[in-house]
This record gives C-alpha cells, sequence and structure tokens, in this order.
C-alpha cells in the first residue's frame, strides 16, 4: 500500500473544505438570525453528510479503473444502498 | 455556553474516536444523553452526523500513512450499510427503554474490547495476507451487526470493526483503525441520510458538534500516532463501564 495514495489530495480537499465550512458556519453563527442560522447550517451539515458517498464514488470510479471488479461491485452495491435511504427518508 | 459544550464535547469525542478507530459516538451520545438531557432519537440523529466529521478527519490522517485499506472497506461496509439501513428503519420502532439497555451492553462489549486489545496483532507492517473464504463470511457477518448498532443506537460501530478486521481478518491494528475510520464514515452517512431526509436532526447542535468532532479527529489522527495507547484503552475501559452503569440506571428510571 502506497503512503502516497492518489485519492490523499481528494480526501484532504474535502476534509479541509468540510472542517472550514463548519467553523465559519459556527462562527458567524453568533451574528445571525437563528431562522437564517439554521437554513445555512441545514446546507452545510447536508454537504458533510453527502462528503464520504462523493469518496465513496472517486473510490468506485478507481476500482473501475483497475479492474478490481469484487471492490467495484461492493461500491456499486453501496451507493444503491445509499440511494434507498434517501428514497426512504423521503418517503 | 451551550455551542461551547458541544463543541468541546465534540473535541473530545472525535479526538479519541480517531485514536482508537471509532466513530466517537459512544462517548458523545452519553454526553448529548445525560449532560444535555436530549431524547435518545434527537442525540442519535447528532451523532451520526458528528461521527462523519470525525470519519474524514481521521481517515484521512490515516490515509497519509498508509493505513487505510479501501478494497477491504468497500466489501465489509456493504455488509455494514445493509445492517445501518435496517437499523435506521427500525430506531422509530424500539422502546427508549430498550434502547438504552442495548447502548449499555455496547459500552460494555466496548470496554471488555478495549482490554482485550493488547491480546491483537500489534504489528506495523502493512504487508498484508489475503483473507481466506471463511474469514470473508466471518467479516461480513461481523460487519451486517457493527452497521445495524451504528443507526440504532447512534455509535460508529468502530467498537466492533476494528476487532473484526484484527480478529476475523487478520490485520494489523494501525491498519484496522484506519480502514474502520474510513469504513464508519460510510456507514453513518446511510442512517444520517435517513434522519436528514426525515427532520430528525437537530441541525444547530449538530453544526457545533460536528465542527468539535472534525478538529478533535483531526489532532487526534496525529497524536494517536504518536503515544501509547495501552494508557488510554485502559482508561477509556473505566470510563465506558461508569457510562453502561449509568444509561440502566436511566432505563430503569433511577
Amino acid at each position: 500500500m502506497s503512503t502516497k495514495h492518489p485519492l490523499q489530495k481528494l480526501f484532504s480537499l474535502m476534509t479541509w473544505g468540510v472542517m472550514a465550512a463548519l467553523i465559519l458556519t459556527s462562527l458567524a453563527g453568533q451574528f445571525f438570525p437563528e431562522a437564517k442560522l439554521q437554513n445555512i447550517a441545514y446546507w452545510v451539515i447536508a454537504v458533510a453528510i453527502f462528503s464520504p458517498t462523493v469518496l465513496l464514488i472517486a473510490n468506485g470510479i478507481r476500482f473501475v479503473r483497475q479492474k478490481s471488479w469484487q471492490s467495484a461491485a461492493a461500491v456499486g452495491g453501496i451507493v444503491l444502498i445509499l440511494v434507498a435511504s434517501i428514497i426512504i427518508g423521503l418517503s | 455556553m451551550t455551542e461551547l459544550l458541544l463543541i468541546l464535547a465534540g473535541l473530545a469525542s472525535g479526538s479519541i474516536g480517531a485514536v482508537l478507530g471509532l466513530g466517537g459516538g459512544i462517548i458523545l451520545m452519553p454526553i448529548l444523553v445525560l449532560l444535555f438531557g436530549l431524547p435518545f432519537t434527537s442525540a442519535a440523529g447528532i451523532s451520526l452526523t458528528a461521527l462523519i466529521g470525525t470519519s474524514l478527519s481521521s481517515s484521512t490522517g490515516y490515509l497519509s500513512r498508509g493505513w487505510v485499506d479501501f478494497e477491504l472497506a468497500a466489501v465489509l461496509v456493504l455488509a455494514t450499510t445493509f445492517g445501518a439501513m435496517a437499523g435506521g428503519i427500525s430506531a422509530g420502532f424500539l422502546d427508549p427503554k430498550i434502547l438504552h439497555i442495548l447502548f449499555a451492553a455496547a459500552l460494555l462489549y466496548a470496554a471488555f474490547n478495549m482490554m482485550r486489545k493488547n491480546s491483537l496483532p500489534a504489528s506495523d507492517d502493512p504487508q498484508m495476507t489475503k483473507p481466506t473464504s471463511k474469514q470473508y463470511f466471518l467479516g461480513m457477518a461481523g460487519a451486517l451487526a457493527a452497521g445495524w448498532v451504528s443507526s440504532v443506537l447512534g455509535v460508529g460501530g468502530g467498537v466492533i470493526t476494528v476487532p473484526i478486521i484484527c480478529l476475523l481478518l487478520g490485520r494489523d491494528i494501525n491498519i484496522a483503525r484506519g480502514t474502520s475510520s474510513y469504513m464508519i464514515g460510510i456507514t453513518g452517512t446511510t442512517g444520517a441520510l435517513i434522519y436528514l431526509f426525515q427532520g430528525r436532526i437537530e441541525i444547530i447542535p449538530a453544526l457545533y458538534a460536528s465542527c468539535g468532532t472534525m478538529v478533535g479527529a483531526y489532532i487526534g489522527a496525529i497524536v494517536g500516532a504518536r503515544i501509547k495507547a495501552r494508557v488510554i484503552k485502559v482508561l477509556f475501559a473505566v470510563v465506558l463501564i461508569y457510562t453502561a452503569i449509568s444509561m440502566v440506571q436511566k432505563a430503569f428510571g433511577e
């Protein structure tokens, strides 16, 4: 396993992006009315929740490129379950 | 003041969770329920959101050390996610008293697991052997149970996935920590999506708790690679047992 993983940059980008959004929203929350903070925070939280899915899909694409079909199929199955979770949540 | 306490709770749960390869929900949940007096299902929604932050930060840290096995994670997460989805559906139908008792049992299991971790493979050698079919089957079954625990109780499931990777799949503790950190984020997402779209996440507390867990897990992933985990594990086991007793007391209204 290489210590310089090709996905490392994407992981760092997502992590720092989400972390910065959470910190800035928390700080800005002191100056916003609660209703507005609630609205902004909802979207920040939604992005945070979807972040692992983005990383998972990126991994799935890598598995396909490497012809690692068992792992790619597993990722495909997980994505289907995540879609099912959204449908369950919305119903 | 409440905001600061939530951030501090997140910091504690994120940092300890990252060091041990857990989601940190096992620390955050008792704080939210016992200290903040939140209903169990509300606390679970906040905890699920916060553990995603822990997972993002800690898996990024462990990835830089080559401790995340994505192929193993993909197979195990499939089983874990099935469990989490079942948990997300069944959480609203379960008696809070039963949830408290189940959570107490999970805490005691985690404490026992912490004590036993010294017997787990401790090699730093990242070279891995491919698990046999039997090992994969046992690992999948264990991961299914871990996913259910994750979603129903709002904990990461790492207390189960780390020993699964170590004991059932024969990987070293660092690979287990790193891979588990990545897995819990995806498992947590399944439950969190259901909570999010059903409007069961209390957004503002989740924001502050997630903020704390992300920063805490980032620090935890750096520090965790340098300190002796044995001392932390033993102390943490004591805290888990104490919290389990508190949860049982709450279940029986004492």
